[in-house]
C-alpha cells in the first residue's frame, strides 16, 4: 500500500518519459514490488529509501547472474 | 414416542436428569430450562433467578449515596455490596454495588439511569450487556447439554452437574430433527406473503411427511398437529429467520388460524411482526444476519442464517455451545467473535473479574516511528514464481492461539506494571509481559487449543466414517474460533482486547518465520514461498524424512508444534496480473506426491466464479497433475488446453445449463448505495423492483445474459426472475474461461492470444477475438500484489 501510493507520486515523472524509458521505469518498480516484504520490515520513514535498496538488490543480483554466465562462457570458450 | 411434553411438570423434591436443552428467561424473576431426560421425554423447569449487574464508584460513599437515588420498589430491586476485581489490571478486589432486577428491560432501563446520574462518568457499570441466559448459564455454571440432575425445590431448581466443559469424550442425548420446508405457490417470479401455501415438506430424521391436501388453514392446522405429535427437538429451516416464519404467520392469519400456529413447545405463537435484520462488517466482508425466530422449547436452527455451523455441522456446534457457554440457538447464529467473548465472559465470572459496559481502554501511547516499527502484520516471503519441483510445505499448528498461550499474550500482561524488569520481552518491540500471573486470554485458549489438538488426533485415528466426522466437525469448530482469537485482541469492542497485545501476538509471529527460515537455510533447503505461519522448501533430492526431521529440529528450537503437511511432485507458483513477473501471495496450484492436489487463490477457489469456468480450471489442473515433474508438466499443456476447447464448444453452441452459469456475488452495501453499476448492484435492484428486501452482506445469484448492453438494467438477470427463453451471454463467459486458463498457465508465456491460438478454430475463434473488457473496481486481481509496504 505505501510502496503503490508512493509510486503513484512518480506519475508526472513516468508521464515525461518516452514509451521505452517507461517500461524500464515499471521494470525497477516490478523489482520494488518483488522485495516488499523486505522493505516493509525495514520499517523505513521514507519509503524512497526502502525502494533504492530493493532496486539496488536486484540491480546487484542480475550483476552476479550476468557474472556466472559469463565466467561460464569463459570457461566453454577456454576448454575449446 | 411420548409427545406433548407440557402436560407433564414435576413436583416439588422431584430429581430429574438430563441434558439442559433450551433456555430463556420466563416471567420476571424467572428462567425457563428445558431438560431432555434420560429416558427421551422433554420438561420444562421453572428456576427462580434474577438479572444483576454492578456498579462501581469513586468512594464507597458514592455508592451508597447512589443507592437513596434509585428505586426500590417498582422494579424489584434488591442492592448489596459485593467484593469484585474491577479492572484487569487489579491485584485487590473493589467493593462494588450489585443491583438485582426483575428482567432484562428493568436491567437496561436501570444501568441507563445510573449512566446518566453519574454525568457519563462517576459510575462504571458492569456486566450489563451479557445476555440474560448466558449469564444464568456462568452463574450456574452450567452450559448447553451439560448432563445434569435437577432437583425442583421451592426456591427453584438445585442444579447437580454430571458432565464437565473440558470434558471431551460426553454423551449427547439422540436429539430429534426436522427438516421444515414450504412451497409457495406463487403467483410472480418472487414469492410473495400474499401467495398461497402450496404444499408443506417436513423430514423427520430423514422420514418424509407431506402437507399437500385440504385448504390453506387445513395445511397449517396439519402442521402445527404434525409437529406436536412428533415433537422434534431441533427444526432445520433454510430461510426461516428471514421468511418461511414470517410467511407462514401471514398465512394463518389471512386463514384465521394465527393464534394455533404455535411450533415450540410453550404455548406462545409465532409472531406476525418481522423484526429487521442487521448488517455487519467482518474480516473485510460485509454479512447480512436475519433477526431470529425462535421456537421456545425447541432448537430453530436456520441454515441460511447460520453462517458458522455450515462449515462444522451439528456436533460443532453443540461443542462449541457447551465450551463457550452459549445457548444453542444462539451459538448457531452468533459470530465467531462472539463466542471467543461468551468463553471470556465465562472465565471473568468464574475469576471474579467483572465485565466493563463501556470499555474505554487506551493504546499505550506510541510516536510515528513506534508506530511504523510496532504496527506491522505477519511475515511473508514473496514466493519465487514458475514451477518448482519438490517442494515441501510446513505450517505451523494454531501458531497465534500457540503464541499467545505461550508467551502469555493478553491485554493485562502486555506492558503490566507489576513485572518491568521481565524476561518475558516483545521482539523489536521489547514491551514487558508480566511474569506473575496468567493472562485471560491465555486461560481461554488453554481448552481450546488443548481439545482440537485431541480431536484432530482422534479424527486421524478414527476406525469408521461416523466417528471421524464427529471429531473432524468438533476440531473445525475450534479452527474457526482460534483464528479469531488473535483478530479479536486488537478489535475495538472486544472486551479483553488492548492493541499492544494484538502488536505483540505479530511481532513474535515474525521472529517466528524468520527464525525457522534460518533453520531450514542452514540444513541446505531454498525458500521458495513463506506467508505468516507457514513455508514452502526445496532442496534437490529431500526425501520426507527430511522434511520430517526438520520439523522436528524446529519444534525443538522454538517450542512450537508444526506440522509437515506433504511433498509437492510439482508447484506452481502465480505472478501478478497487473505487474509482468510479480509474484502475488497465496495464488497456486500444486500436486502432492500422493496425487491430491491443492490450489489457492485461483478462480476454482473463489465462491463467485460460475460452475462452468470451475469445472473447466479444475479439469486443466486435473490433466496437469498426470505430470511427475515440471518437464513432463510442460509436455501436457497441449492436452489440457484440448479441455478449454471442449469447454469453449459448449459454451458456444449453448449447451451449458443456467446453474453451470450462475455468479453469486455478496453485497456490500445496500442496493442504493452503489454509486457505479455494478453487475451485483443492477441485480439487487431487480430484486427490490420484484419486492424482495436485499441489504448489504446478502448474497444475490445471477446469469450474464448482454454483458456490453448499454441499458445496465439488461446486462444482467437474477437467476430468480430467469425463465426458459432467457439466454446468456456467450461472448462474456468466453472471456471469463479464458481469462481463469490464462492465470492458470500465465508463468508459461501463455497470453490471452497463445491460448487462442490453441483454440483457433471455427466459430470460437471469431467469438474469442473480441476486446477484453477493462479492469473495474469489481476485479479481484487489480491491486494483487500484496504487502504491506
Amino acid at each position: 500500500m505505501v510502496l503503490e501510493s508512493e509510486i503513484a507520486k512518480w506519475e508526472g515523472f513516468v508521464r515525461a518519459l518516452r514509451a521505452d524509458d517507461k517500461a524500464t521505469f515499471e521494470d525497477l518498480m516490478n523489482a520494488c514490488r518483488c522485495y516488499a516484504s523486505a522493505a516493509g520490515a525495514a520499517t523505513r520513514p521514507i519509503a524512497m529509501e526502502a525502494m533504492f535498496m530493493s532496486i539496488l538488490l536486484s540491480h546487484q543480483k542480475a550483476l552476479k547472474e550476468i557474472e556466472a554466465t559469463l565466467e561460464k562462457l569463459k570457461s566453454s570458450l577456454q576448454s575449446k | 414416542m411420548r409427545s406433548s411434553n407440557q402436560a407433564y411438570s414435576p413436583s416439588n423434591g422431584e430429581k430429574v436428569r438430563g441434558w439442559i436443552l433450551d433456555l430463556y428467561p420466563g416471567k420476571a424473576g424467572e428462567m425457563v430450562v428445558w431438560i431432555k431426560t434420560e429416558d427421551g421425554r422433554c420438561l420444562r423447569l421453572l428456576d427462580r433467578w434474577s438479572p444483576f449487574f454492578y456498579v462501581s464508584a469513586p468512594s464507597e460513599r458514592d455508592l451508597t449515596g447512589l443507592m437513596w437515588y434509585l428505586p426500590r420498589n417498582n422494579f424489584g430491586v434488591k442492592y448489596e455490596f459485593a467484593s469484585k476485581f474491577v479492572s484487569l489490571h487489579d491485584s485487590e478486589r473493589s467493593k462494588v454495588l450489585k443491583v438485582t432486577v426483575a428482567g432484562a428491560d428493568d436491567l437496561r432501563f436501570l444501568a441507563r439511569m445510573i449512566w446518566r446520574l453519574g454525568d457519563y462518568g462517576k459510575y462504571w457499570l458492569w456486566n450489563v450487556d451479557i445476555p440474560s441466559s448466558q449469564m444464568y448459564l456462568y452463574d450456574r455454571d452450567l452450559f448447553p447439554l451439560a448432563h445434569v440432575e435437577a432437583t425442583v425445590t421451592d426456591e427453584g431448581i438445585s442444579w447437580s452437574l454430571m458432565d464437565s466443559a473440558e470434558s471431551v469424550e460426553y454423551q449427547v442425548p439422540h436429539l430429534k430433527v426436522a427438516e421444515l420446508k414450504v412451497d409457495v405457490d406463487k403467483e410472480g417470479v418472487i414469492p410473495s406473503f400474499e401467495d398461497p401455501i402450496a404444499r408443506v415438506l417436513l423430514k423427520f430424521n430423514g422420514e418424509p411427511v407431506m402437507i399437500d391436501s385440504g385448504d390453506e388453514a387445513e395445511k397449517i392446522l396439519r402442521l402445527v398437529e404434525t409437529i406436536r405429535g412428533e415433537d422434534p427437538d431441533v427444526i432445520l429451516t433454510d430461510g426461516g429467520d428471514s421468511f418461511l416464519f414470517s410467511y407462514l404467520a401471514r398465512r394463518a392469519l389471512v386463514n384465521d388460524v394465527l393464534s394455533d400456529l404455535v411450533l415450540g413447545r410453550e404455548k406462545t405463537g409465532i409472531s406476525l411482526l418481522q423484526r429487521e435484520g442487521n448488517s455487519y462488517f467482518s474480516y473485510g466482508r460485509v454479512y447480512y444476519r436475519a433477526a431470529s425466530q425462535r421456537l421456545l422449547g425447541r432448537l430453530h436452527i436456520d441454515i441460511e442464517n447460520s453462517g458458522l455451523p455450515a462449515h462444522y455441522g451439528l456436533e460443532g456446534l453443540i461443542e462449541v455451545a457447551r465450551t463457550c457457554r452459549i445457548p444453542l440457538d444462539r451459538a448457531s447464529r452468533v459470530s465467531i467473535g462472539s463466542c471467543m467473548t461468551a468463553i471470556q465472559l465465562y472465565q471473568a465470572v468464574k475469576d471474579d473479574l467483572l465485565v466493563p459496559w463501556k470499555k474505554s481502554t487506551p493504546e499505550t501511547f506510541k510516536n510515528a516511528m513506534d508506530l511504523l516499527v510496532a504496527d506491522r502484520g505477519g511475515f511473508y516471503f514473496e514466493p519465487k514464481v514458475g514451477i518448482h519441483d519438490n517442494v515441501g510445505e510446513i505450517d505451523f499448528s494454531s501458531m497465534y492461539p500457540m503464541l499467545m498461550l505461550k508467551k502469555n499474550i493478553s491485554p493485562e500482561t502486555v506492558c503490566c506494571e507489576c513485572c518491568p524488569d521481565s524476561a518475558n520481552r516483545v521482539p523489536e518491540l521489547g514491551y514487558n509481559i508480566c511474569e506473575r500471573r496468567v493472562g485471560i486470554v491465555p486461560k481461554v485458549l488453554k481448552l481450546m487449543l488443548q481439545k482440537r489438538m485431541y480431536y484432530k488426533e482422534m479424527r486421524n485415528k478414527a476406525a469408521n466414517p461416523e466417528e471421524r466426522m464427529r471429531y473432524d466437525q468438533r476440531q473445525a469448530a475450534y479452527k474457526i474460533i482460534l483464528c479469531t482469537c488473535f483478530g479479536y485482541l486488537g478489535y475495538r469492542n472486544a472486551r479483553f482486547g488492548k492493541v499492544d497485545a494484538h502488536i505483540a501476538a505479530c511481532a513474535f509471529a515474525r521472529k517466528m518465520l524468520l527464525d525457522t527460515a534460518r533453520l531450514a537455510e542452514r540444513r541446505g533447503f531454498e525458500i521458495v514461498h513463506g506467508i505468516v505461519d507457514s513455508l514452502y522448501l526445496k532442496k534437490e533430492g529431500a526425501t520426507d524424512k527430511d522434511f520430517v526431521e526438520l520439523c522436528r529440529e524446529i519444534t525443538d528450537v522454538t517450542g512450537l508444534p508444526i506440522s509437515y503437511e506433504g511433498r509437492y511432485r510439482w508447484i506452481v507458483f502465480l505472478p501478478s496480473k497487473t505487474h509482468f513477473g510479480v509474484p502475488v501471495l497465496n495464488r497456486f496450484y500444486g500436486v502432492f506426491q500422493d496425487g491430491k492436489v491443492k490450489a489457492r487463490g485461483i478462480e476454482l477457489r473463489r465462491g463467485d466464479t460460475p460452475n462452468v469456468i470451475v469445472q473447466c480450471q479444475d479439469e486443466i489442473i486435473e490433466e496437469l497433475a498426470k505430470a511427475r515433474n515440471s518437464q513432463e508438466f510442460i509436455q501436457r499443456i497441449p492436452d489440457s488446453l484440448s479441455v478449454l476447447r471442449r469447454y469453449a464448444k459448449r459454451i458456444v453452441n449453448r449447451e451449458v445449463g443456467l446453474s453451470d452459469l450462475v455468479v453469486s456475488k455478496q453485497l456490500s452495501k445496500d442496493p442504493g448505495q452503489y454509486m457505479n453499476d455494478v453487475n451485483q448492484a443492477i441485480v439487487a435492484r431487480q430484486l427490490q423492483a420484484h419486492g424482495v428486501d436485499v441489504s448489504a452482506g446478502q448474497t444475490v445469484r445471477y446469469v450474464i445474459v448482454d454483458a456490453d448492453n448499454r441499458y445496465s438494467e439488461k446486462r444482467v438477470l437474477a437467476t430468480q426472475l430467469m425463465d426458459a427463453k432467457n439466454r446468456y451471454d456467450v461472448k462474456e463467459y468466453l472471456r471469463l474461461l479464458l481469462d481463469a486458463v490464462c492465470t492458470t498457465l500465465s508463468p508459461f508465456g501463455f497470453t490471452d492470444e497463445k491460448v487462442m491460438m490453441y483454440v483457433s478454430h471455427g466459430q470460437e475463434q471469431r467469438v474469442l477475438r473480441c476486446p477484453r473488457p477493462s479492469r473495474s473496481e469489481n476485479d479481484p486481481y487489480s491491486s494483487d500484489h500484496g504487502g504491506g509496504f
